[in-house]
């Protein structure tokens, strides 16, 4: 859960910047443009911690959603510096972990019950061990399955 | 949002419940039934404040009659319905909606062997319980799910007066503690202030002074001076917090104490504070919605009380709580909404059944009809065995007498007579088919030359009702058509379904009826009437095959139907009854 007191400082800090200081306070949809470096993460987190502590009463929660691992990563340790920690009312991940975790999920068997609920996504042994299977399925011989797996994802 | 079904498996009265709700729920049902038990089952859901040592069951909670080749598994099922127009309900219970169903989220209780047990379970501690949401074990039920959506269980309306003097478990609490917050801190003192100086007035008064000293000196003398608790008299604490916190309340504008109340105001008051506590826990967001469980709520609250509070209770909408309600008060039970009730009736070798009225399919008009019918009757109907559904109350008044005279004593059987109060049977026929509870019809031909009999329409449209309303096939139009053109298969087929018509009106058949005529006849002779009349009555007393059907139902309508049945009753006691009847009768008697 957020931490009030942090907030409030984070919310001070913008004193001097009143669009950001609007964008946190947005209670609709909002878009902020802004260059590399100029504070579009830390008004992403402020308003996530406004929201949380003053517009999504429990049970409901909130998800701060990005395109990769890396991001999320970054945004994880910048809300923890608010006290926002994942739980059951905070989402934090990239997109496909959202579409995973929270919609396919709790959702897959009402509408495909032929999903196992166990579904998760592969890990990298996981992940290697069949790519070297379906090589040595299709394609076979003595070249390295990684190598053209490499290859096939960058040219994906 | 409410519960709209409930399966129990295999857990003591119950082999296979499996039962439809309404928003509220009263299950009615004779004692030993399995009431509480129900309950229990909701509560191994449901109940926050159940400890786990309470949800892992004993080998004796398994059903007793289970298959013994297979291994036992207890399971409760909890449906919810109608919770996605509220964001917070549907946050909780989005995990656990139905693969089958999506707007329907379940909650299930399992008490099962462990997956390592091999072989048959021995002791319960081969047994284990899961709680999971979904119908999918993969899926744990958050303890946020039974803190925010709870069954909360009023088991003190049996102690009203213990629950109230408690601060502990006391619904004035937080009420109380919320209100002092709201206080200036300075009113606190000076309320305070006031109180000491009442206090200190109060054990000056030498008399009381005298009484103070001496219990000093006695507790002094037992405990030594270090260990002194340095005991005053007073009207309460005066430290200011604990002083609002000793506030109570009272009755008889205060000047009686609620431990001087009588049981069923001691009851209200609780009842009272109990409902502004979940209003209160609503308001601060500790939860969305309360299923308030009252068992018996009979037991010390006095007739007219249970009427009227649970009449208001039941059927004021209230979207953050949901009734559920055990009872075998007839006082309740008719003022409970029919969708609401759920009987509960103990079966040989299966267990306990339910039958709900949730899904009775009325028109508004016949649930009102069949609501003043059970309010009038005090629901005699969820408690009889069988039913006898008839026109009027000439009827009613007559057939004990009849039954009396075939050996059928309705009383002892536990049949109920019902006067529908004109044709309209239909939503009588459906309440009792929905209740499976066994029936007969009986209704005149009323033939209308050169018109149709009244009968042949009246009974093709009960025929269609009752086979609807017991899960059966209701007649095709082919079969309808056919029913409608041969009066004697129509006689049949209405028979099959337990529908018994005569062939004029009820007086007629009576006047047709060898012994009955006699005394019907002798009854009417006793009455006032002019010389003509007399005469007329003296004739057929010779030759019953005489009577005028329209002079004698004028004599009839003149004494009044209901008033000449009850004379009749006296008469006719150990005559036999008119062979449609007679043979209604039988068919609710001996099934």
């Amino acid at each position: 859960m957020a931490d009030r007191r942090l907030l409030i400082n984070a919310i001070a800090e913008m004193a001097e910047n009143p669009e950001q200081l609007e964008a946190v306070q947005e209670r609709g949809h909002c878009v902020v443009l802004a260059g590399p470096g100029s504070g579009k993460t830390k008004t992403l987190t402020t308003a996530m911690g406004r929201c949380i502590l003053d517009d999504v009463k429990e049970p409901r929660g909130i998800a701060c959603i990005t395109y990769n691992n890396e991001c999320a990563m970054e945004l994880e340790t910048r809300l923890a510096r608010l006290g926002i920690e994942s739980s059951d009312r905070v989402f934090i991940g990239t997109v496909h972990s959202f579409a995973l975790t929270q919609v396919i999920l709790p959702y897959a068997r009402c509408v495909l019950p032929e999903i196992s609920s166990t579904v998760r996504v592969a890990s990298r042994t996981e992940m290697r061990a069949a790519v070297a299977a379906a090589h040595a399925r299709v394609i076979g011989g003595g070249e390295n399955p990684h190598e053209r797996w490499r290859f096939a994802e960058t040219k994906r | 949002m409410h519960l709209c079904r409930a399966q129990i498996l295999n857990f003591r009265n119950f082999r296979a419940l499996d039962v439809a709700l309404g928003a509220n729920a009263v299950i009615v049902g004779e004692n030993r039934v399995g009431k509480s038990n129900f309950v229990f089952a909701l509560r191994l859901v449901l109940d926050p404040t159940l400890p786990d040592s309470a949800r892992q069951l004993k080998l004796s909670d398994i059903w007793d009659g289970h298959d013994p080749t297979i291994d036992p598994q207890i399971s409760v099922h909890v449906d919810f319905a109608e919770f996605e127009d509220d964001p917070a309900l549907t946050a909780l219970l989005t995990d656990y909606r139905l693969a089958e169903n999506h707007h329907v989220a379940r909650l299930t209780y399992q008490f099962r062997k462990k997956a390592e047990i091999v072989g048959r379970p021995q002791t319960e501690s081969d047994f284990e319980f899961k709680v999971f949401g979904g119908g999918d074990e993969t899926r744990q039920v958050k303890t946020d799910v039974r803190r925010r959506i709870c069954l909360d269980v009023l088991q003190a309306l049996r102690d009203a007066e213990g629950e109230l003097a408690s601060w502990r478990s006391s619904p004035l609490r937080p009420l109380l503690d919320d209100a002092i917050a709201r206080i200036p801190q300075q009113e606190v003192t000076a309320v305070a202030t006031d109180m000491s100086a009442v206090t200190a007035r109060m054990a000056a008064l030498p008399p009381i002074q005298d009484l103070e000293t001496s219990l000093r000196e006695r507790i002094a003398v037992m405990a030594g001076s270090t260990q002194d608790i340095h005991a005053k008299l007073g009207f309460a604490p005066t430290d200011p917090l604990r002083l609002f916190r000793s506030i109570r309340v009272f009755i008889d504008e205060g000047k009686r104490s609620l431990s001087e109340a009588s049981l069923g105001s001691a009851n209200l008051a609780l009842l009272a504070l109990k409902l502004a506590e979940f209003d209160w826990r609503r308001l601060k967001n500790e939860r969305d919605h309360t299923i308030v469980c009252v068992e018996e709520p009979e037991a010390h609250l006095h007739p007219h009380l249970q009427r009227s509070v649970f009449q208001k209770l039941l059927r004021e909408a209230d979207r953050a709580r949901s009734l559920f309600l055990t009872t075998h008060s007839p006082n309740i039970a008719s003022v409970a909404p029919l969708a609401s009730v759920v009987l509960l009736k103990s079966e040989l070798d299966i267990g306990t059944r339910a039958y709900s009225l949730a899904k009775l399919n009325l028109k508004e008009e016949e649930r009102e009809d069949l609501q003043r019918y059970l309010d009038v009757t005090r629901a005699e109907i969820f408690f009889s065995r069988a039913a006898v559904f008839v026109e009027g109350e000439a009827e009613v008044a007559l057939l004990p007498a009849f039954a009396r005279s075939i050996g059928i004593d309705l009383d002892e059987l536990g049949i109920t007579v019902c006067s529908v109060a004109g044709v309209n049977f239909s939503p009588y026929v459906k309440l009792a088919a929905a209740l499976r509870l066994p029936f007969s019809v009986i209704t005149d031909w009323d033939p209308r030359p050169p018109a149709r009999a009244l009968g042949l329409n009246r009974s093709r449209g009960l025929i269609q009702d009752i086979r609807i309303a017991s899960s059966r096939q209701p007649p095709s139009a082919q079969e309808s058509a056919a029913l409608e053109g041969n009066e004697e298969a129509l006689r049949q087929a209405a028979i099959a379904d337990g529908i018994y018509m005569n062939n004029d009106t009820f007086e007629l058949e009576i006047a047709r009826t060898n012994g009955l005529v006699d005394a019907l006849l002798t009854v009417i002779e006793g009455e006032d009437f002019g010389r003509i009349r007399r005469q007329r009555i003296v004739a057929w007393k010779a030759d019953p095959s005489t009577i005028d059907a329209a002079q004698l139902l004028s004599i009839v309508a003149d004494i009044g139907k209901g008033r000449l049945a009850g004379r009749l009753a006296a008469e006719a006691i150990g005559l036999p009854p008119p062979a449609y009847i007679r043979a209604a009768l039988e068919h609710v008697a001996h099934g």
